[in-house]
């Protein structure tokens, strides 16, 4: 394994019964740099990413993260040796404000006890402060300041994207996943998120595991790309080489026949943005 | 038929919905002819609310007729088509419950219905001759029905105030006693003088009361209004006010002693005690979303080991003082805690609270067990526990013990408090929002939820310890699984999450019931009602607290927020 490979996996399998949403997933991921994983409807990314996270299991293979092997731990082990994640629906504690939404994404690094809350010693004053504090500077970087107070539900679409990055990045991960974090958006607020994904990466210094459905953020964003289709790693690469590929096209065509000509057009509009 | 109205409003009369008015009135008038198979209503008929004049048994009946045309006035059809509905429909639920008592007569029910009999027919006829008092009874319920109706078409500024004042009026008849207790004797006694005789309020009395309610009412009503207008001006304005709210609740339930009597310190002291354990199952249910009904095992456990450590008993191992054996007690559930919250680790949602329910059944069935017996007394429990004292002062009365209770609670309430705004507490509402995205973050979720277990039966425990004491003695047969679904109810009943909500919760379905214990087993029909009805209209609970109430709000559907896309730009 070479030494700046942050994420590996072997042969990863997962079966939902009989459909075999992984099949023997090889990945790398090298450190720093935004890997996007691309795919059309159901081609199992998401599922992919629930693996890597150890929210399921695996069938079987291995998968390696930061030199420790983490297929089987518990999922907040994972977290611990700094991996974090969104969702591709928006999972935010929406009855909650958007202050305490990075609270808790801030679990891992606060020192209070119970015991100490209970005492309210000044040992946990000061955590408290300083987790603030913190929670301040990371709405600030996500472009939310002022909202800290905003219940999350009612936060504008876009803004909750972000606040559940704030509230993943909050746990200070190595690697960060991010399930389509432009779904729903419109080009002015794609291309913002395509700005911050980038300040992502280069500022707070964590590697970046996309998926990502339009091809015109994964050209401008990737430094490699994984293409799965049926759950099987269909083609990788550079950002170029994978547009051009026959398989991927095909892949995204669907078998020809079957696919009335107007969404062939558009998946050949979606291919080509 | 609502087309017919458009058109001609002037001959609303005419277009009643004549079917469904009917099918209104007699729905209603079969729950007034259930009351009365089931002997509610002759039960009822013994109590006064106004002497004279009005039975709590009537009042139903009357209640009953009143949303009978209440539900069939339809407030789209104009008020002269309702009320002529309302009037219709009230009689129709009326005659229905009359002819019940020409039936009974004739042909005799009682061998079925114990209930019907000679002095069922006579007080449905309201003491009058067969036909005359169906007449009555049909104009009774006609008028029940008109003011229903119009009572649809009050604006809510009003009808508020009006449905308050009616239930003050009735709870001052109905508690008459403990209400005439707390006025003799005081600077108050003349106001007990106008207002009440010694079986109950005077006519003239209940006038005086509804009236000063609904005055009363109506300038609350408006300052609340107010006060509403003004909070949502200004976004964060009531988290100051919740804390005068737990102040008030907190000064009422100190001062409530005063009204005297040991059968009030009694009511009181069991309504501490369930505060306490209120106070402890919110930290599961409330704080960590971890339902539980095995809650009354460590009430178990708190109770025994204060009896075993402290009874003048065979059975007792030592004899210490209470002081030293309550904490003892309390490490005890919390053992029992941890170890009952390890089986349900992985247990979600509906399935843990069957999962509970079955290791809380555990507990008692191994109290009365055969082996524990030589330890723990069986069935005839343990006896002679002796009573605490500090600073040698004695705390024998119930009223004490109640003073005990309620500086424990509020020590519980304060960590309770202190623990929701803490790391540990903000982990407990990720768990309860989303567990796989709380791990995610890196939560432990069998440890915060071993520390919810824990902490909760700590809570428990230390009510069972003083439950020892209440009583002098323990048997299996206190432990039963009503008690945690008493808990559990007057948590969601006060409000999920809530402190002042477990205080409140705990007084309103404890401490009324135990008031009320003369209507025997129908005081449950009382606390079904009143849970139905709390579902239907307040499901947030008396006093929710925020978090959760923007949870249950969320649940049923009503986000703020616009739909949010999914569609994927191509
Ligand atoms: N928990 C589950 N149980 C059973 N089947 C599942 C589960 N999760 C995913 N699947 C199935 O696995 C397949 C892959 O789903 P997945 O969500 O990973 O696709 P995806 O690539 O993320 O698709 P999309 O672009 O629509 O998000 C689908 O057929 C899906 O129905
Ligand atoms: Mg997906």
């Amino acid at each position: 394994m070479a030494h700046d490979t942050i994420l590996l996996t072997n042969k990863v399998c997962c079966n939902f019964g009989g459909l075999k949403a992984l099949s023997d997933l090889d990945l790398e991921i090298i450190e720093n740099s935004i890997h996007s994983l691309i795919g059309p409807n159901g081609a199992g990314k998401t599922t992919a990413f629930n693996v890597i996270s150890q929210n399921i299991k695996p069938t079987s293979g291995e998968i390696w993260f930061r030199g420790a092997r983490i297929d089987g731990v518990k999922p907040h082990q994972v977290a611990e040796i700094g991996m974090s994640r969104t969702y591709q629906n928006i999972r935010l504690f929406a009855n909650v404000t958007a202050i305490e939404n990075i609270l808790v994404g801030m679990h891992l690094h606060l020192r209070s006890t119970w015991w100490g809350s209970i005492f309210n010693t000044p040992a946990t004053r000061a955590d408290e402060k300083r987790a603030h504090d913190e929670a301040l500077r990371l709405l600030e970087f996500v472009d939310l300041k002022g909202r800290g107070d905003i219940i999350a539900r009612n936060l504008p679409y876009g803004d909750q994207r972000r606040l559940e990055i704030a509230r993943a990045l909050a746990a200070q991960p190595k690697l960060l996943l991010l399930d389509e974090p432009t779904a729903g958006m419109n080009p002015h607020e794609i291309s913002d998120m395509m700005d911050f994904i980038r300040k992502v990466r280069d500022e707070v210094g964590v590697t970046i595991l996309l998926i990502e459905h339009q091809m015109r953020i994964v050209m401008a964003l990737s430094d490699k790309v994984t293409v799965l289709d049926h759950g099987q790693k269909i083609a990788e690469g550079l950002p170029k080489e994978v547009q051009g590929n026959p398989a991927v096209i095909e892949a995204y065509l669907g078998s020809g026949k079957l696919v009335p000509k107007k969404a062939r057009d558009a998946a050949r509009a979606t291919l080509n943005a | 038929m609502s087309i017919a109205i458009l058109k001609a409003p002037s001959v609303s009369v005419a277009s009643v919905d004549v079917a469904r008015t009917l099918r209104m009135g007699l729905l209603l008038g079969g729950v007034g002819v259930y009351l009365a198979a089931v002997g509610i209503l002759a039960m009822f008929n013994e109590r006064w609310i106004i002497v004279g004049l009005l039975t709590l048994g009537y009042g139903v009946l009357g209640l009953v007729y009143l949303v009978a045309g209440m539900i069939s006035a339809r407030r789209g059809a104009g008020l002269m088509t309702a009320l002529a509905s309302g009037i219709l429909s009230g009689a129709i639920a009326g005659l229905t419950v009359s002819v019940l008592g020409l039936v009974i007569g004739p042909f005799s029910l009682q061998s079925v219905f114990t209930q019907l009999n000679g002095k069922l027919a006579d007080s449905l006829a309201l003491g009058l001759a067969p036909l005359s008092g169906l007449l009555v009874m049909l104009g009774i319920g006609a008028v029940c029905g008109a003011i229903g109706a119009i009572l649809r078409f009050t604006p809510l500024t009003v009808r508020r105030p009006l449905v308050i004042a009616a239930l003050v009026t009735v709870t001052a008849g109905l508690f008459q006693e403990l209400i005439q207790i707390m006025l003799q004797d005081g600077p108050l006694t003349p106001v007990q003088d106008l207002i009440y005789e010694w079986e109950g309020l005077t006519a003239q009395g209940a006038a005086i009361v509804f009236v000063v309610a609904f005055i009363l009412a109506l300038i609350g009503v408006q300052i609340s209004r107010r006060r509403a207008r003004a909070a949502a001006a200004k976004a964060n304005a009531d988290s100051g006010q919740s804390l005068t709210k737990m102040g008030m609740i907190f000064l009422v339930l100190v001062l409530l002693p005063l009204m005297g009597g040991n059968y009030i310190g009694q009511v009181l002291l069991l309504v501490g005690l369930y505060i306490l354990m209120g106070m402890g199952l919110n930290l599961e249910v409330g704080l960590a979303g971890l339902l539980d009904l095995g809650f009354v095992g460590f009430f178990a456990v708190g109770a025994y080991v204060t009896a075993l450590l402290t009874a003048n008993h065979p059975m007792a191992i030592l004899h210490l003082n209470f002081w030293v054996a309550m904490p003892i007690a309390v490490l005890a559930s919390v053992v029992v805690g941890v170890l009952f919250g390890i089986p349900v680790l992985g247990v979600r949602g509906d399935y843990l609270a069957v999962a509970t329910m079955g290791l809380g059944e555990i507990v008692r069935v191994l109290v009365v067990s055969d082996a524990a017996k030589p330890l723990l007394g069986g069935p005839l429990g343990i006896t002679q526990v002796p009573k605490p004292a500090i600073f040698g002062y004695g705390l024998t009365t119930p009223i004490q013990l109640y003073y005990l209770t309620l500086v424990a609670s509020l020590v519980a309430g304060l960590i309770a408090w202190r623990l929701e705004g803490s790391r540990l507490g903000r982990a407990w509402m990720a768990l309860r929002d989303d567990e796989d995205v709380a791990a995610a973050l890196g939560i432990d979720r069998i440890e915060c939820k071993l520390l919810a277990y824990g902490l909760g039966a700590a809570f428990a425990g230390l009510a069972g310890s003083i439950f020892a004491v209440m009583l002098a003695s323990v048997y299996p047969s206190s432990f039963q699984l009503v008690v945690s679904i008493n808990v559990l109810a007057l948590i969601i009943v006060g409000g999920m999450g809530s402190l002042p909500g477990v205080a409140i919760g705990s007084l309103v379905l404890i401490g009324l019931p135990e008031l009320l214990r003369e209507f025997g087993e129908y005081r449950y029909l009382f606390y079904g009602v009143a849970l139905i009805f709390m579902m239907q209209f307040r499901p947030e609970g008396l006093m929710p607290s925020k978090v959760r109430k923007r949870e249950l709000h969320a649940a049923m559907g009503e986000t703020s927020e616009p739909a949010v896309p999914t569609a994927r730009a191509a």
